[in-house]
């Protein structure tokens, strides 16, 4: 009978973790799969360099929820947009953060000492996880994921904040006084250009 | 265990893992569900955060920038300055000084600003930090060899906290500012700048009787030795920004809300002087 109790209880408690910790979870397995590529000898070589991005590139992509993210981005000008408009400023935009995400991690990730999970809060479809990054150089880095549960029960982001910095805000605030002094097509060119720049 | 026993067992297991199972699937459809609703009903407004706190809530799109003609200018100043200037003698230097080193003098700056810290908590009556910054000054300062090494975060982890003038006149009730973009010192505000004033004054700078040069001399090398220690950073932000200048300015405003907040959360874990960190991480 103890057993069976124990069972049982083993049961509810797994089930009952696997639920809670989700959006940690998943950041803990998408940066423990980004930190392997990044560590792997065999693409430590220069020429390697565009095979570790595309390896990386595939991990990151269902891993944020670009829609979200240009919506978050473009605010009050989401609503005036045509689906096709919406459409093609998310392609660029997806181009230009997963290029800046990359060349970033290259550069951060080598001075990681350790990632601190320390909390989680879920409301309704949506989760915050805030965490700790220790560098080498002695400093700590407060980052916190904002995530939203996608269909498959996978949990997508959506923001990024560093020290308070959130990432999507800055964006909204830039793009904001683009269009506020030009056309939505002058946007999609800049980002076209930026995109250029990194990828010539 | 006799053939009735094990029935129930299994009845047993069998209605756990259906339960589970139920509430699982109930979760993921109900979830999809809401989801998908609320994707239809609010695709065509504008997306706002339910973790937004009351402070960033209000819209930061309204950053007052007077001055933002001069401001521009002087952004541009300090971006050539730091492209031919700054950034190869931090390279330099960096090449010659091991990097544990650079990280010691960082130390041995911060040490030196410990007073700032100190008073700032006492105004903003967290006198619990004020303590650990006082036992940290006393600790680093003997043990960690005139502030070189951190054996109070090391080995006791007595943490610093960010506190400021600026941060204190935050605390009591005076707004921000208008934005002002210094040369060479880079973004601030109108709050800013005089917090920085006043900080400076619980330093020991102005009171050491040492020729103005030297001391200038000293701030310079404090400068190449921090961003020796962070070089890189700002290519970062200007990489991933349409406007770097919008993106900095933002940035600091973000950061002015983010101080309070995260004092109040306790969560805040970022020293003082510590190298600026990435602008866009995981």
């Amino acid at each position: 009978m103890t057993r069976l109790i124990s069972i049982v209880v083993l049961l509810a408690l797994s089930g009952l973790a696997a639920l809670a910790g989700a959006p940690t979870a998943q950041i803990r397995v998408t940066t423990d799969k980004l930190l392997s590529v990044l560590k792997d000898e065999a693409l430590a070589k220069e020429e390697k360099l565009e095979v570790k991005r595309d390896k990386m590139t595939e991990i990151i992509s269902d891993h944020f929820d670009w829609k979200l993210i240009s919506r978050g981005c473009l605010g009050r000008h989401w609503r005036k947009l045509s689906e096709k408009e919406r459409q093609s400023f998310e392609t660029k935009f997806k181009g230009l953060l997963q290029r800046t995400y990359l060349t970033q991690l290259e550069t951060y990730f080598t001075d990681l000492e350790s990632i601190n999970y320390r909390s989680e809060r879920i409301q309704g479809n949506y989760a915050s996880v805030k965490t700790v990054f220790s560098t080498k150089k002695n400093t700590k880095h407060p980052v916190e994921y904002r995530l939203k549960l996608a269909a498959g029960n996978r949990w997508r982001i959506y923001d990024g904040l560093i020290e308070g910095i959130s990432m999507v805000k800055n964006y909204r605030v830039q793009f904001d006084e683009i269009l506020a002094r030009n056309s939505f097509v002058y946007l999609l060119e800049q980002l076209e250009k930026k995109n250029i720049e990194f990828n010539p | 265990m006799n053939p009735d026993h094990f029935r129930r067992v299994s009845l047993l297991v069998s209605i756990v893992i259906l339960v589970f199972c139920g509430c699982r699937s109930v979760n993921d459809s109900e979830s999809v569900t809401v989801a998908a609703e609320m994707e239809v009903a609010g695709e065509l407004d504008e997306f706002i955060d339910p973790f937004d706190e009351e402070e960033s809530a209000t819209p930061l799109l309204k950053v007052s920038d007077p001055l933002e003609k001069i401001n521009r200018s002087f952004y541009h100043f300090n971006d050539k300055f730091y492209f031919w200037l700054l950034k190869p003698v931090s390279i330099a230097y960096r090449k010659v000084m091991p990097e544990p080193v650079r990280v010691s003098f960082n130390r041995f700056f911060n040490n030196l600003r410990s007073p700032v810290r100190i008073v700032n908590n006492i105004l903003q009556r967290r006198f619990r930090d004020s303590g650990i910054e006082t036992a940290r000054l006393l600790i680093n300062t003997t043990f960690g060899l005139g502030g070189f090494f951190d054996p109070a975060m090391l080995e006791l982890e007595l943490n610093p906290k960010r506190a400021r003038f600026d941060q204190t006149l935050g605390q009591y009730g005076s707004g921000i500012g208008f934005y002002i973009h210094w040369p060479i010192l880079g973004p601030s505000s109108l709050r800013g700048s005089i917090g920085m004033a006043v900080d400076t004054l619980m330093t020991p700078w102005p009171y050491l009787d040492i020729p103005i040069a030297t001391t200038v001399s000293v701030r310079s090398f404090q400068e190449v030795n921090l961003t020796s220690l962070s070089i890189g950073s700002y290519e970062d932000i200007k990489s991933a920004a349409l406007d770097p200048y919008v993106a900095l300015r933002t940035a600091y405003y973000q950061r002015r809300t983010g101080d309070r907040i995260s004092v109040d959360a306790e969560d805040e874990t970022g020293g003082e002087e510590s190298p600026p960190s990435p602008f866009f991480v995981p």
